[in-house]
């Protein structure tokens, strides 16, 4: 039975992948990425925040501590959750006032959707509607 | 020696969305990293970009120029390719390659039709190994249809199946922006 507060499927700790972005379920149709940032356990919802790619199926940089989108590649720091870079930028910066609708002044602050959790007895309890 | 082929497929999107992912040039060097390592625009022109591509081939790097015409709506043609730099043993110094790519609505179900015609000018001596060429080009271009339509169906589920809204946003990065706004906005997600 669930804990009232917390989603109905923990996390086992020992089924997590270190050095890669991890798939989890958590019941009522909530899909989280979990990955390690250094000793620490982030827990994002598994949508980027810009096109809603998986994340889970994104890049894990632990030197750099950033997890890289699989479309687009966007650039996440895992500590802030905020977009690091977007690696098209100099590319493509050729068009960047080539077109009248494209203004990239008003690109928003892309940022991961941290979730607040527990860890107790080798589970992860992530809570209900709490960010990190 | 010309050589043509021609491959139609029936996409489950409507032709604002699969224009629009075609047009979202951000994603060609990640989403299909597993044949395209760079994209790089290095002039533009009305309706003409030239760019530059980083291509994956049987475990090399290899780039290439191209020209990358729209033709609105829903039409793209590329051609002159070449090698870069210009002196890089290629193929594209001995075969002319002109591929196109169609999207029009399904004249009876909300879907797209995608057409994808190419045409190639092959010296003789080549001529023999014009179906190996086929198969290469086929499989280069259902891998990264695959990687699209994986992509589309992902934000149907999430944002709606004609939810183009994305690539309209004015903070959103397309080739071609004012043609796609033009001909693809409607009144609802302007």
């Amino acid at each position: 039975m669930s804990e009232p507060g917390f989603y109905p499927i923990p996390i086992e700790v020992e089924s997590l992948d270190r050095r890669s972005p991890n798939f989890r379920s958590l019941g009522e149709g909530v899909e989280v990425t979990v990955i390690y940032s250094g000793d620490e356990v982030k827990i994002v919802r598994n949508e980027c925040p810009h096109m809603g790619a998986p994340l889970n199926e994104g890049i894990l940089n632990q030197k750099e501590n950033t997890l890289t989108c699989p479309w687009h590649g966007y650039v996440f720091d895992l500590k802030s959750c905020n977009l690091k870079c977007n690696p098209s930028d100099a590319g493509l910066v050729k068009v960047n006032h080539t077109y009248k609708s494209y203004k990239p002044e008003n690109t928003p602050k892309y940022r991961l959707r941290p979730l607040a959790c527990e860890i107790r007895d080798g589970k992860i309890f992530v809570k209900k509607g709490a960010s990190a | 020696m010309k050589f043509n082929f021609t491959v139609i497929e029936e996409q489950d999107t409507t032709v604002a969305i699969a224009v629009g992912a075609f047009l979202d040039c951000e994603h060609y060097a990640h989403l299909h990293r597993s044949i395209m390592a760079g994209f790089e625009i290095l002039k533009h022109q009305d309706r003409k970009i030239w760019a530059l591509q980083k291509l994956r081939f049987m475990g090399l790097t290899l780039s290439q120029e191209i020209v990358l015409e729209y033709i609105p709506p829903g039409h793209f043609r590329t051609y002159d390719i070449k090698p870069s730099p210009w002196w890089i043993p290629s193929i594209h110094h001995f075969v002319k390659t002109v591929v196109d790519v169609r999207y029009t609505p399904h004249p009876e179900r909300n879907t797209t039709l995608m057409q994808f015609d190419v045409e190639m000018d092959i010296p003789f001596w080549l001529y023999p190994f014009r179906h190996l060429l086929r198969r290469i080009l086929e499989k280069i271009h259902h891998l990264k249809d695959k990687e699209d339509l994986d992509m589309i169906r992902r934000r149907a589920k999430l944002f709606g199946r004609e939810n183009n809204s994305a690539y309209l946003v004015s903070h959103q990065l397309l080739l071609h922006k004012d043609d796609y706004v033009k001909h693809f906005a409607t009144s609802q997600n302007k």
